[in-house]
């Protein structure tokens, strides 16, 4: 079965198993022929997209694991830009324009606006599930 | 032409403290523009959203009563409370904002089953 | 068609117990994952969710990961990521709570 799959991700990368559980899916979902069609993250779930994140070796390199799963299946790391902002997950564009000096988001995240996941919810082909 | 999309988006956390209430609402808004049908349902400690004397001087945030009472300007027609949860906190449904229907559990449920998303805010 | 149920979020037995009012149709599958399983253990939670006639499942990594596996009661399924992926694509909408 060829079916597309669009996720949501809102869980915190620290504070819930959002990511760990999505990711579990996204490589099921693609090893049963599914194509993820996006991901997008919300709320806490932003904070993944940090690239000041310091992990142990020992630990799961989320930010990572999102990066490598994207290129390798050719999905976009949608990131809303509204709650990325407010936690201060910001590209250079939105550094600029808040006059900050440093931009924080992870290359290979894209900062884009919740249209995004609401143009993924407005495909009737899509299947849509969300971590929480 | 393509079928309406029927989004239910539910709010489950309170006002003030967290930011559940906000973004939530901020997808239905979204939604609605994108020509969803939008059902915004508050429940539980949500409900609290929808009381109307919401003193707003004391903090900075513009998620209050004032915005929720002109969702219908953004096309979300359909907000309701859970009664079950409006009446766990002894309030009169005359304590919420006007615009405000109160449906039960099971009208949820029915409303949940006809959409083509429901997505939870808690 | 039926309904998936993605429920990742610990909750008090009152808490499931309106959840269940609100969002659970006769047909649908419920699947527990992450945090979750945790409740399937506590007997307010466990007992409530024994009087439904509705599939019950708990994400084998999940479970094993937290040693529970073999502390479950037997009316719910242990099932594999691929499990998972197959309620997903045979329901009409999947519910995250």
């Amino acid at each position: 079965m060829s079916a597309s799959i669009s996720i949501l991700v809102t869980g915190s990368p620290t504070q819930s198993q959002a990511h760990h559980s999505a990711i579990r899916f996204l490589n099921a979902a693609i090893k049963n022929g599914c194509k993820i069609d996006s991901v997008f993250f919300y709320q806490d779930a932003v904070l993944v997209a940090n690239q000041f994140i310091c992990l142990p070796d020992d630990e799961t390199q989320l930010s990572q694991r999102w990066l490598s799963l994207s290129e390798q299946h050719g999905f976009e790391l949608q990131v809303c830009v509204a709650a990325a902002n407010r936690r201060g997950i910001i590209n250079r564009e939105e550094a600029q324009l808040n006059q900050k000096p440093h931009e924080s988001v992870l290359k290979g995240f894209s900062v884009l606006g919740l249209g995004l996941l609401t143009a993924s919810l407005s495909k009737p082909i899509n299947r849509f599930i969300h971590f929480k | 032409m393509a079928a309406t999309i029927t989004t239910t988006v539910i709010i489950d956390s309170p006002p003030i403290g967290r930011i559940n209430g906000k973004e939530g609402l901020d997808l239905a808004l979204v939604c609605a523009a994108f020509d969803h049908q939008v059902n915004l349902i508050f429940v539980d400690d949500g409900v609290l959203h929808l009381l109307d004397n919401q003193d707003e001087q004391f903090f900075d945030d513009k998620m209050h009563d004032k915005q929720l009472k002109a969702l219908e300007f953004y096309g979300i027609e359909s907000i309701y409370a859970e009664s079950e949860s409006v009446s766990q906190f002894g309030l009169s449904p005359t304590t919420l904002i006007e615009s405000v229907e109160l449906i039960n559990r099971n009208q949820i449920n029915g409303l949940c089953q006809n959409s083509d998303h429901t997505v939870t805010f808690s | 068609m039926s309904k998936l149920h993605l429920i990742s979020q610990p909750m008090t037995a009152e808490q499931l117990q309106a959840s269940i009012a609100r969002y659970i149709a006769a047909e649908d599958p419920l699947l527990f994952i992450g945090d979750a399983v945790v409740v399937l253990l506590k007997h307010p939670h466990r007992d409530l969710l024994l009087t439904l006639d509705n599939s019950i499942y708990a994400l084998t990594a999940d479970l094993k990961s937290r040693g529970l596996a073999d502390k479950i009661p037997d009316l719910i399924h242990s099932c594999h990521d691929d499990k998972m992926v197959e309620l997903t694509l045979t329901s009409s909408q999947v519910i995250s709570w």
